[in-house]
């Protein structure tokens, strides 16, 4: 890969991209299901939302957008290797008149949970079963493949959290991510407390487009609570 | 029919029309106001307990004016709702408008209110029940059995996340409301002594004393018209559809019980009407439809009866926790409570803890075995009325400052005239409410309970102001997001933007590009590598 910038969190990205940068919301969806049975561990609302961040910060990673004060903008307009990271480009490139992060959110989130299903599903990750219940509509779950790739961000993020150690932007990004959707009182249940105050020092110190982030869907989650609806 | 007044988006947009399908229109809006209000809960419940416990006839008249009244206040509230965090909300508005610590107040104000009317109804469950299941199974089951399989129920589902489907919820408030007007327009076709009266309709029942009492009764009914700008960021177009769901529910809601109460005056005669619900209680209404339409009838607005109350348990229950959610996602309350449920995304402590609250008065209730229709449903009911009256003339208050102080591009009518004159009529009403507490509440004069309805509501606002001002002193992060709701997350008020504002010209983009990573805040960066 190409330099693309000399910045110093531009050179960052560049060592890392080619362990991380792809996967932010395949991570996501992993952290999010457990890592056997594939059950959802948060209810569907979060996830999608939480995967429409992930995409997004994908783009970020990438440094194919930029978001600011709450809004997302293009930067490099160079198409990103993988499919689903290009469709979601091309849609902000495409309507500039939409800019705040809480809208792409909602968007993104109505499509991200079976968008990122499915590149899992492509990549031989996970594999989906049809299961119907009586009363109930059918339901897809989606299987992991492998117990050790599933559940990789899962071990990755508790032993940051034990260890007390530094973060990658993407390891920041998953865990200020799962803050923001309730899904991290279950990452540091099992933890000590030191934990969880290390959880809190790293959000605290997080770089700004993570934070809006981060605030913005956790923001999407509590109003999905205070205006659900049937 | 008006054009809509917003024109066709310049571009083409996969954004704009994918959110656009899933918005609401004004009947959806009204539907979810009106299934919260929960007819027949007022018109069969708290109506007859009315006439019964205040002895007045001017209800019907009392409904036109609170009508009156709540629409031009909803002139300045809706006004101001585009400019509020959380918009349901009234402590949010207070917060805006008065300053965060009487938003704290506010917000203790309607947590003990909505606590009131929720637990109230569960003294109603088993009255409503009762006849059924001895008509049915022959049995006739203690009122707190009842109310336990009641709380249960909403136990439940509040935690299961499982609110009652909203086409059930549809389908049982039109079969409510149609109940209501069959036995209404009955009832003025078998007037008492042949004669329709029109003197419960007249204005002048409204001048005499105990009209505060009624005043807060109408209130009352109205609870929950409110809960339209909830949907403002999911409607069509905000600036059309939230108003006009609002005054339209405000409309249905007057009509429908200044027929309702108007109607059961006719049928038992105005001289007689008090004197039939002392006897008769909630089952007046019941009575007069099994004499005028039969057994079946009758039956059939029991079972509503009884649906209309657990809805309404659920309704105010879900009201309830998602105010304590609020509340802690802000951290004006322990963050406990603004936390959800990973499997279900209920708020699932504010739901426990509301239940609990429930249950403790059940049983308390039981054990003591105080009447469950006067001293539990009756009284919980107009006490949080009355918290209700309190929170909205508070309100009031604050769309007026909040319009003196942020210049806007409203109209003169809606960001001052309507405002203070619902403001000014709003304080006289409350006035009125306080000095007929007795009246309201149905006790003697010098009862313990005249002072201290209203001074629990002091005590508690009082108590949240103070706790608004130590927040302010000991955690200025907090202090700031009061009112936000669960956009706290988002920092202060409209600090990363709200998403009705997107959609119009694009905005400049930033000239100096960042790097990734720039930008970090706080401190420990060396966290992150």
């Amino acid at each position: 890969m190409p330099p693309v910038s000399d910045s110093p969190g531009a050179r960052r990205v560049e060592k890392e991209a080619v362990i991380v940068v792809a996967a932010l919301a395949d991570e996501f969806f992993r952290l999010a299901h457990h890592d056997t049975t594939g059950k959802p561990l948060l209810h569907p609302r979060a996830t999608s939302l939480g995967l429409a961040a992930a995409l997004i910060g994908e783009l970020v990673c990438e440094q194919k957008i930029m978001v600011r004060d709450g809004r997302v903008y293009p930067w490099r307009r160079t198409p990103p290797a993988d499919a689903l990271a290009h469709a979601t480009l091309d849609q902000i490139i495409a309507q500039p008149q939409h800019t705040l992060v809480g809208t792409w959110l909602e968007f993104l989130s109505q499509t991200a949970y079976t968008d990122v299903a499915t590149r899992l599903w492509r990549a031989g990750h996970v594999r989906p079963v049809t299961s119907r219940k009586l009363l109930r509509s059918a339901t897809v779950t989606y299987i992991p493949t492998d117990l050790l790739t599933a559940a990789g961000p899962l071990i990755g993020l508790t032993k940051i959290l034990r260890s007390g150690g530094s973060v990658t932007w993407a390891e920041g990004f998953l865990l200020c991510l799962a803050v923001a959707t309730d899904l991290a009182a279950q990452l540091v249940r099992d933890l000590p407390k030191e934990a969880a105050d290390h959880l809190d020092r790293l959000r605290a110190a997080a770089p700004g487009e993570i934070s809006d982030l981060a605030a913005v869907t956790a923001s999407a989650v509590g109003n999905a609570v205070l205006s659900y609806r049937t | 029919m008006a054009p809509p007044s917003v024109s066709a988006p310049p571009t083409f947009s996969p954004v704009s029309d994918t959110l656009a399908a899933d918005r609401l229109g004004v009947p959806q809006v009204i539907f979810f106001v009106m299934s919260a209000a929960t007819p027949l809960t007022v018109t069969a419940g708290v109506v007859t307990t009315a006439y019964a416990t205040t002895g007045l006839l001017g209800l019907p008249s009392a409904f036109v004016a609170v009508g009156l009244l709540l629409a031009l206040f909803s002139v300045g509230y809706v006004a101001m709702s585009r400019r509020v965090g959380n918009c349901g909300a009234f402590y949010s508005y207070l917060s805006r408008g008065l300053g965060r610590p009487a938003g704290v107040a506010g917000a203790w104000v309607a947590l003990l209110s909505y606590n009131c009317l929720q637990i109230g109804l569960y003294g109603a469950v088993g009255a409503a029940a009762s006849p059924l299941l001895d008509q049915w199974f022959g049995v006739t089951p203690p009122w707190w059995a009842i109310a336990g399989v009641a709380w249960a129920l909403t136990a439940t589902l509040g935690l299961l996340r499982v609110d009652v489907n909203g086409g059930l919820l549809a389908v049982l408030l039109l079969a409510e409301v149609a109940v209501i007007v069959v036995f209404s327009v009955t009832d003025l076709f078998h007037p008492a002594g042949g004669t329709i009266a029109f003197s419960p309709l007249s204005p002048a029942n409204l001048s005499g004393s105990g009209v505060g009492a009624l005043l807060v009764l109408a209130v009352l009914g109205f609870v929950g018209f409110e809960s339209a700008v909830v949907f403002s960021e999911e409607s069509r177009n905000p600036r059309r559809t939230v108003p006009l769901a609002t005054y339209l529910s405000v409309a249905l809601i007057a009509s429908l019980y200044t027929l309702a109460s108007w109607a059961m005056t006719v049928a038992v005669g105005p001289e007689r009407i008090v004197e039939t619900s002392r006897e008769e209680g909630t089952e007046v209404i019941f009575n007069l439809a099994d004499a005028h339409l039969g057994a079946t009838a009758a039956t059939i607005g029991h079972t509503l009866f009884v649906t209309s109350l657990i809805a309404a348990m659920i309704a105010f229950h879900n009201t309830t926790s998602r105010y304590m959610y609020a509340l802690g996602r802000e951290g004006v309350l322990p963050r406990r409570w603004g936390r959800t449920s990973a499997s279900t995304g209920s708020p699932h402590i504010a739901s426990m803890t509301q239940s609990a609250l429930g249950l403790t008065v059940i049983v308390l209730y039981a054990m003591a075995g105080w009447d469950p229709l006067v001293t539990l449903f009756y009284r919980g009911g107009t006490g949080g009325g009355l918290g209700v009256l309190l929170l909205i003339a508070a309100t009031s208050i604050a769309v007026v400052a909040f319009f003196l102080r942020h210049p806007s591009d409203e109209t003169l009518w809606r960001c001052r005239i309507a405002p203070v004159l619902a403001m000014a009529a709003l304080l006289v009403v409350v006035v009125l409410a306080l000095n007929n507490v007795d009246v309201l509440l149905g006790v003697a004069p010098d009862h313990l309970l005249v002072w201290a309805v209203p001074a629990a509501f002091g005590v508690v606002a009082a108590l949240g102001l103070g706790w608004g001002l130590v927040l302010r002193a000991t955690q200025p992060a907090v202090y700031a997001r009061i009112g936000l709701g669960a956009k706290a997350a988002l920092g202060e008020e409209g600090a990363l933007g709200r998403v009705g504002e997107d959609g119009c010209d694009p905005p400049v983009i930033p000239a100096a590009r960042h790097g990734l990573g720039d930008g970090a805040r706080g401190s420990g960066e060396e966290l992150w590598r």
